[in-house]
C-alpha cells in the first residue's frame, strides 16, 4: 500500500497551480515569456534545418517539453543557450532517424527493383531556368532567396549564423548551444557569412 | 556586441528573418501556442524523481527478504508458563518450618480441630 502511494507520488502528473506572487509563479511567468519570445525563431531555425513545417513544429514541441523538464530551474540568463542546445540535439536526432529510414527504404527499393520504375533521370538535372537565390532577390522575393541561401549552408554554419546574427547570442553562449569551442563558432560564422554574401550581397547592397 | 551587428548587411538579413517569423500563419501559431501550454503544464507537474526508484525497489526487496528469512533466523520461543508463585509461597520458603509441615497442613488442621481426649 505504502509503496503504491510512494510510486504514485513519484509519478504524479497532476499539475500543482503555483500561487500568484510565489517564486514558483514568478518562475512560471518568466518561463512562459521566454518560450513565447523564442518559439517563432526556434520554429524557423528548425524549419531551415529539417525542411518541412510539420517536422519543425514537432521538433519545437519536443524541444519545449524537454527544456522545461530539465532546465526550468536554471538561471534565466542560461535559458537561451540551453534551449538551443536542446533544439540542436532534437534536429540532429531527426536527421539521424531520417538517415536510417532512407537507408532502409533504399534497401527495400533495391530489393523489389523499384528504382527503375520510379526514378526519373531528368529529376536530377539542374534546371537552368530555375531562379537562383540572387535572382529571387532581384524579383523581390527576398525571403525566399534568404531561405534558399540559408538552407544551402552546411548545418553548423547555418546554426552559427542564426544563433549569432539572429538570436543575438555571444560567442560563448553560441559555443554552449552548439557544444563546440568558441574558435569553431568563429570559423563556422565566418564561412557562413562569406557564403551568404557571395549569394546575396550584390542584391542587398 | 559583435562587430557584425553594426554591419548594415547583417542588419537587413536580421530584419528579413524577423519578418518571416512575424508572419507565420494562424494554424502554425496555434500549434506553437499548444506546444507552449503543454510544456508549461509539465512545468507545473512535480518533477519526476528517478533516483527514488532504486531506493524504493531496494527497500521493497529488503522487506521481502526479511519476511522470507525471518522464521529461520529467530529461534522459536518456548512458551513460559504463567508464574504461579504467590507472595505467601515466598513466606513459606523463607520460614524456619519444615516443608513437610506445609505438605501435611490439612492433617494438622484436622488434628487441631479434634476435641481434646485427655
Amino acid at each position: 500500500m505504502t509503496l503504491t502511494l510512494a510510486m504514485h507520488w513519484m509519478d504524479s502528473d497532476r499539475p500543482a497551480t503555483p500561487r500568484a506572487g510565489t517564486p514558483a509563479a514568478r518562475n512560471h511567468d518568466a518561463l512562459e515569456a521566454f518560450l513565447r519570445g523564442i518559439e517563432r525563431r526556434a520554429l524557423r531555425m528548425a524549419e531551415l534545418s529539417v525542411g518541412g513545417r510539420e517536422d519543425a513544429l514537432d521538433i519545437v514541441q519536443d524541444c519545449m517539453l524537454a527544456f522545461v523538464r530539465n532546465y526550468r530551474d536554471k538561471p534565466a540568463a542560461d535559458w537561451a543557450p540551453l534551449f538551443h542546445r536542446v533544439l540542436d540535439s532534437r534536429v540532429l536526432d531527426f536527421h539521424r532517424r531520417h538517415q536510417v529510414r532512407s537507408r532502409w527504404l533504399g534497401w527495400i527499393d533495391r530489393l523489389v527493383g523499384r528504382d527503375e520504375v520510379d526514378e526519373d533521370p531528368l529529376a536530377n538535372i539542374a534546371d537552368a531556368h530555375a531562379p537562383q537565390p540572387w535572382q529571387a532577390v532581384a524579383d523581390g522575393e527576398t525571403a525566399k532567396a534568404l531561405d534558399a541561401a540559408l538552407r544551402a549552408l552546411p548545418n553548423r554554419q547555418r546554426q552559427a549564423f542564426l544563433l549569432r546574427v539572429w538570436e543575438g547570442l555571444d560567442v560563448a553562449d553560441t559555443a554552449r548551444a552548439m557544444a563546440c569551442s568558441e574558435g569553431s563558432v568563429k570559423t563556422h560564422l565566418s564561412r557562413a557569412m562569406t557564403a551568404l554574401r557571395a549569394q546575396l550581397e550584390h542584391h542587398h547592397g | 556586441m559583435a562587430e557584425h551587428d553594426e554591419d548594415p548587411w547583417t542588419e537587413r538579413i536580421r530584419q528579413q528573418l524577423d519578418h518571416t517569423a512575424r508572419d507565420l500563419d494562424a494554424a502554425t501559431l496555434s500549434r506553437l501556442n499548444q506546444a507552449r501550454q503543454t510544456a508549461l503544464q509539465a512545468a507545473r507537474s512535480p518533477r519526476p524523481r528517478p533516483w527514488l526508484w532504486p531506493a524504493a525497489c531496494a527497500t521493497a526487496g529488503s522487506l521481502a527478504l526479511a519476511v522470507a528469512i525471518w522464521p529461520h533466523v529467530v529461534p522459536p520461543t518456548v512458551p513460559v508458563p504463567a508464574a504461579t508463585t504467590q507472595p505467601e509461597d515466598f513466606t513459606m520458603l523463607a520460614g524456619d518450618e519444615q516443608l513437610d509441615l506445609y505438605q501435611e497442613l490439612d492433617f494438622y488442621a484436622w488434628l487441631d480441630a479434634q476435641p481434646q481426649s485427655g
